[in-house]
C-alpha cells in the first residue's frame, strides 16, 4: 500500500520540499533580523551611527 | 522484496534528494556565519571600537557582490569563477553523443529527447557566455584599478 502510493505520488517531494524550504528561509531569516536590530539598538543605545553594511542589509 | 523494487526503480531521486540537502546545509551555515559576525560586531560595539572592515563585509549580500567589481576581480585571481564557456562545452558534448547515439545507435526517442534538451542548455549558454564576456570587467582594466585605489 505505502509503496505503491509512493510510485503514485513520489514527485510530491518536490513541490513539499520546496514549501519545507521557505519555511525554513523564512524563519532563518527572521531569527538574522532579529538579531541586526539587535546589533542596531545597541549602536542606537550607545549614541553611534549605525554602520552603512547594516542599514544596506535592511533594503534586500 | 518490495524496497528493493523500489530502489531500482526510484534510485536516482538520491541526486535529487541529495541537492536538496545540501541546499538545506550551505542555508544553515551561512545563517551561521551572518550570526556569529553580527554577534562579534556587537562585541566590538559593546567595547566601544570600531568593527573591522572585513567584518563588515561579510553582511553584504550576494546581490551587492554581484555588482562590485573588486568581487569579479577577487573571483577572477583565486579562480573559483565559473566561466560559461565550460558549461558551453559540456552541454555541447552531452548533446552531441545522445544526439548520435538516439539517431544512429540503440538510444531511440529518450536520447533524441535528452539530445534536444541538452542542445537547448548548450545554446543558452553560448549566448550566456557570449553576453557576460562583452559585459564583465576584464583583468587589468584601468576602470577596476581605479576603484581599488579609492
Amino acid at each position: 500500500m505505502t509503496v505503491e502510493l509512493f510510485t503514485h505520488f513520489w514527485w510530491l517531494i518536490f513541490p513539499i520540499m520546496w514549501m519545507i524550504f521557505g519555511i525554513v528561509r523564512l524563519v532563518l531569516r527572521s531569527l538574522y533580523d532579529q538579531r541586526k536590530l539587535d546589533l542596531m539598538k545597541t549602536y542606537l543605545a550607545q549614541g553611534k551611527d549605525i554602520p552603512d553594511a547594516l542599514r544596506r542589509e535592511i533594503n534586500r | 522484496m518490495a524496497f528493493t523494487q523500489l530502489f531500482y526503480s526510484f534510485w536516482w531521486l538520491i541526486f535529487p534528494i541529495g541537492g536538496m540537502l545540501m541546499g538545506v546545509f550551505a542555508m544553515i551555515s551561512r545563517h551561521l556565519t551572518r550570526t556569529e559576525t553580527l554577534r562579534m560586531i556587537k562585541m566590538y560595539a559593546d567595547q566601544g571600537k570600531e568593527p573591522p572592515a572585513a567584518l563588515l563585509d561579510v553582511l553584504r549580500s550576494d546581490e551587492d557582490r554581484a555588482y562590485d567589481r573588486d568581487h569579479y576581480r577577487y573571483r577572477r585571481r583565486y579562480r573559483c569563477g565559473r566561466s560559461p564557456w565550460g558549461a558551453v562545452v559540456t552541454f555541447g558534448a552531452l548533446a552531441a553523443g545522445f544526439g548520435y547515439f538516439g539517431h544512429y545507435g540503440e538510444g531511440g526517442p529518450t536520447f533524441i529527447a535528452l539530445a534536444t534538451g541538452f542542445g537547448v542548455a548548450a545554446a543558452c549558454m553560448f549566448v550566456l557566455a557570449i553576453i557576460r564576456s562583452l559585459s564583465a570587467p576584464r583583468y587589468g582594466d584601468d576602470r577596476i584599478d581605479d576603484d581599488l585605489k579609492k
